[in-house]
């Protein structure tokens, strides 16, 4: 391709259209079919390559399409790039011989052991991998690394994991560019990072454009483009290499989660979110098309970091290295941090109808299942209801919290009062069904503190109970497990191509990242690296 | 609710009087606590549809007026202070609107007063050694809100025996909106274990009736401290004060100076010893307690973890 395409926002071999359809020459309709070319007479816009989602897959796509000459458009519903990755933590687990590990002393990692740790059938996260993915993977791991620090990713001199593999970006310098300046959210390194180059190269980024659908010829049952709205105006964008869909995964969406696992009800919140959400909506058009899903053993597995404990209480979303600060810009959704460092000994957990149910210093899928189990609502069988820290006075001051906002969230997440039975009758939240009786608190506390005094929990085994709830005032904070990674999607081959049940390909619809099953790594390496996969194939196509 | 005309025969003959019917604007409740301050807004509509605007209203109680004003507007009353049924009446009075007689009307209304609902907390700040007095903190808290100062709280142990009883202070306790707290002293029991206790606050003395409450809680009774265990909590990786480190050997407990020594009385025997403070990373050890002990407890910063390092780590 020459500079001059490569660099301009839009190629030679896109245009842009207002209003009126028409623009194509005769001869170029007369080259496609009738119904193909009835269709591309709709479009508002076209580019090579048409990517649904500007987080770290839809940008390593789109970055990897602009260096092989594709024009690309990027829809973006959020009013900034990023998604997921841009609060992350920023480990990237990407090896195989990468130019870190070697510096870190590591000089014999290969692709074929990284392919042969990811099979590993003993572990839980490794055990139900598509194998053929995951050799894309282990092929592709380190040339990834390598591509990610020549588009301007920077990275920690910090390394851990097997065989070096596994190290954290640097933090995002601009500030303002930060949606948390919280140290550990480091993922803005990655990124901003991918961003700015995606720019630079000519990558075409609309905010605030929401896909609702994708295009597909209905005979030749190509896909042509996608459908975004964008302030109640739909946008029909061509896509003639094809159409990416880097939505990230389904986690937000109760009813599309739920096929997994019934018991993740509405109450169970995602990390990311407010400001990205997890919708299912690559995986919805997908399976409106006849996309499988794929992999779905991984996603309800005891295992992983789908699922994980709350770290600061008294919030509506308290994901562990998640810590919202007041400074974040969009904290006035966020609306309070939480109470952090919690050391379990100082709480006790309840379910909504104020019952122990396990030993709160175990964070492993023993909790997760207790948590999940039923609350005894008989109108809510599925879901174990909201999940409350109840501690008091005492425990405020050992762990020197303050619970007041910002740190807390009043309205339904955090309560106080002066006694335990007054608590449990201010309870409000939108997930609580039933009223917590203020007499099953005062005793469910009664015989906890029995246990501090005998020293040996007689209930769930809770290691030496140390303190007792006794002094009032008395505190209920939100402490409910919340959900993060999706490690299914859909079904894609080694192209990233979208896969039908029966195998058979959906021509012109590539899936990557969170929203694709089949290699369910927590972290961004796969994210950026099947992005790539996808962004290189479709540009082929371009 | 609506009621229909009285029986009040109209001036001049009473030929095209008109009738009335009495509602209020909202629900007059089920339920109240005694002494509890009710708003009644008492409308009036006549069939024919006139103007009823100037109507006087009044809400009655056994004949008495409780409180009277105009059409419509907001009458504050406060429920009774007797348990039981609350029977009140809304009337509106008679009046001529237009020339036309209105007879007055009444809605017969009925609550339910209850006293108010009452909570205890209780705490017991140092588990206490056999035989030797210790002291219990019993707090109340009336649900309105109401002062308990000088109100009974009494102590009984599993049998219903009385241990102790005290009174309650003046004013909240600290942190609190309205729970008055009082200190009891009571002797601990002369063997060492774990005992069940009750906290009960019944017959109130109070202006307005409140429920008697109850609440359990345990107590655990020492073994007398036979020798003295000095920890000196040492910072590595930290520059953090060296005082106020709080070290336990189950139960015994005591902070550590400002050298970060804490001097644990303890009995004989094996002695899990752990220490808190909120930045440094717990930790523990065994000793075996036969006689005064030194010992060191190295305390490091606390390990805050990046579950999306440590998981992929």
């Amino acid at each position: 391709m020459s500079d001059e395409t490569s660099r301009s926002p839009i190629s030679r071999r896109s245009f842009v259209r207002t209003g009126a359809a028409a623009g194509l020459s005769t001869t170029a309709l007369a080259a496609l079919g009738a119904k193909e070319a009835e269709a591309q007479q709709a479009w508002d816009m076209t580019a090579d390559v048409v990517i649904a989602g500007a987080g770290i897959s839809g940008l390593s796509a789109a970055i990897e399409a602009r260096d092989r000459g594709a024009s690309v458009i990027i829809v973006e519903e959020n009013y900034d790039c990023g998604g997921h990755g841009l609060v992350s933590g920023g480990n990237v687990n990407l090896g195989g011989g990468t130019s870190r590990q070697r510096a870190n002393g590591v000089m014999d990692d290969n692709a074929d052991k990284v392919f042969m740790d990811w099979i590993e059938p003993q572990g839980y996260e490794t055990r139900f991998v598509d194998r053929d993915l995951t050799r894309v993977f282990a092929d592709m791991s380190a040339e990834t690394f390598e591509w990610m620090v020549a588009n301007g990713v920077q990275f920690e001199n910090t390394v851990a994991g097997a065989d070096s593999r596994n190290g954290p970006t640097i933090q995002w310098p601009v500030r303002s560019e930060l949606v948390t300046a919280v140290p550990t959210r480091r993922g803005s390194g990655l990124a901003r990072a991918l961003e700015k180059s995606a720019r630079a190269k000519g990558a075409q980024i609309l905010l605030q454009h929401k896909m609702t659908d994708v295009v597909q010829d209905p005979t030749s049952k190509r896909v042509l483009g996608l459908v975004a709205t964008n302030q109640g105006r739909t946008l029909r964008i061509r896509g003639t290499g094809g159409v990416i869909l880097a939505t990230g995964g389904h986690t937000s969406n109760v009813h599309f989660r739920r096929m997994f696992d019934p018991r993740l009800t509405e109450e169970y919140q995602t990390a990311g979110m407010p400001y990205t959400a997890q919708n299912a909506d690559g995986e919805i058009v997908g399976m409106k098309l006849g996309a499988a899903v794929w992999g779905t053993a991984s996603q309800s597995m005891d295992d992983g970091n789908w699922i994980s404990k709350t770290a600061h209480i008294g919030c509506q979303w308290g994901y562990s290295s998640l810590h919202w600060p007041p400074d974040s810009p969009i904290f006035d959704k966020v609306r309070a941090s939480g109470l952090t460092g919690v050391n379990w000994q100082n709480v006790i957990l309840v379910k909504q109808t104020g019952v122990r149910f396990h030993n709160e210093i175990d964070a492993g899928h023993d909790f997760f299942a207790a948590c999940l189990s039923w609350s005894g609502d008989p109108n809510k069988l599925n879901g174990g209801g909201p999940i409350w820290a109840i501690f008091d006075a005492d425990a405020v001051q050992r762990q020197e919290w303050d619970p007041r906002p910002p740190h807390v969230d009043p309205d339904g997440w955090f309560f106080s009062a002066d006694t335990l039975s007054e608590l449990a009758g201010k309870i409000r939240n939108p997930h609580q069904t039933l009223r917590m009786s203020g007499q099953t608190l005062q005793q469910t506390v009664a015989r906890y503190n029995s246990f501090v005094d005998s020293g040996t929990d007689a209930d769930f085994g809770k290691p030496t109970p140390q303190y007792k709830i006794q002094r009032p005032p008395f505190y209920a904070a939100w402490s409910t497990p919340i959900l993060h990674d999706s490690l299914c999607g859909l079904r894609v081959d080694t192209r990233c191509r979208v896969q039908r049940v029966d195998g058979s390909v959906i021509e012109g619809l590539y899936c990557c990242g969170e929203a694709m099953g089949g290699f369910p790594q927590h972290g961004l390496g796969r994210c950026s690296l099947f992005g790539r996969v996808a962004g290189r194939d479709a540009a082929s196509n371009a | 609710m609506s009621g229909s005309a009285a029986d009040t025969p109209p001036p001049m003959g009473g030929a095209g009087a008109h009738g009335v019917t009495v509602t209020l604007a909202d629900p007059f409740p089920p339920e109240v606590e005694a002494g509890a301050p009710v708003t009644v807004r008492i409308r009036a509509s006549c069939a024919a549809g006139c103007d009823l605007g100037g109507t006087r209203v009044r809400l009655l109680a056994v004949q008495q007026i409780l409180a009277e004003g105009a059409l419509d507007a907001p009458l504050e009353v406060r429920a009774p202070a007797q348990v039981g049924e609350w029977k009140c009446e809304a009337v509106a009075d008679a009046a001529t609107v237009d020339g036309i007689h209105h007879r007055s009307a009444s809605l017969a209304l009925s609550a339910r007063v209850l006293p108010h609902a009452t909570s205890l907390a209780v705490w017991v700040a140092e588990s206490p050694v056999k035989g030797r007095p210790f002291t219990v903190n019993v707090g109340a808290k009336c649900a309105a809100g109401c002062s308990l100062q000088g109100q009974l709280v009494e102590i009984l142990d599993e049998a219903g025996s009385k241990m102790g009883e005290g009174r309650l202070g003046s004013s909240p306790h600290a942190g609190t909106s309205a729970l008055y707290a009082g200190e009891i002293t009571l002797t601990a029991p002369d063997r060492a274990g774990v005992f069940t206790c009750f906290a009960r606050f019944s017959r109130a003395k109070h202006a307005l009736p409140h429920e008697d409450a109850a609440a359990s809680f345990t107590f655990r009774c020492l073994e007398p401290p036979d020798h003295t265990l000095s920890v000196r909590v040492r910072l590595e990786g930290i520059e953090a004060r060296k005082q106020g480190i709080e070290v336990r050997a189950g139960p015994y407990q005591a902070y550590t100076d400002e050298g970060g020594v804490a001097r644990v009385g303890v009995p004989k025997g094996v002695h899990e010893l752990t220490f808190w403070r909120v930045d440094l990373e717990p930790a523990s050890m065994r000793v075996d307690v036969t006689g005064d002990l030194a010992v060191d407890l190295v305390a490091g910063p606390r390990v805050v973890v990046d579950e999306d390092a440590e998981r992929w780590g």
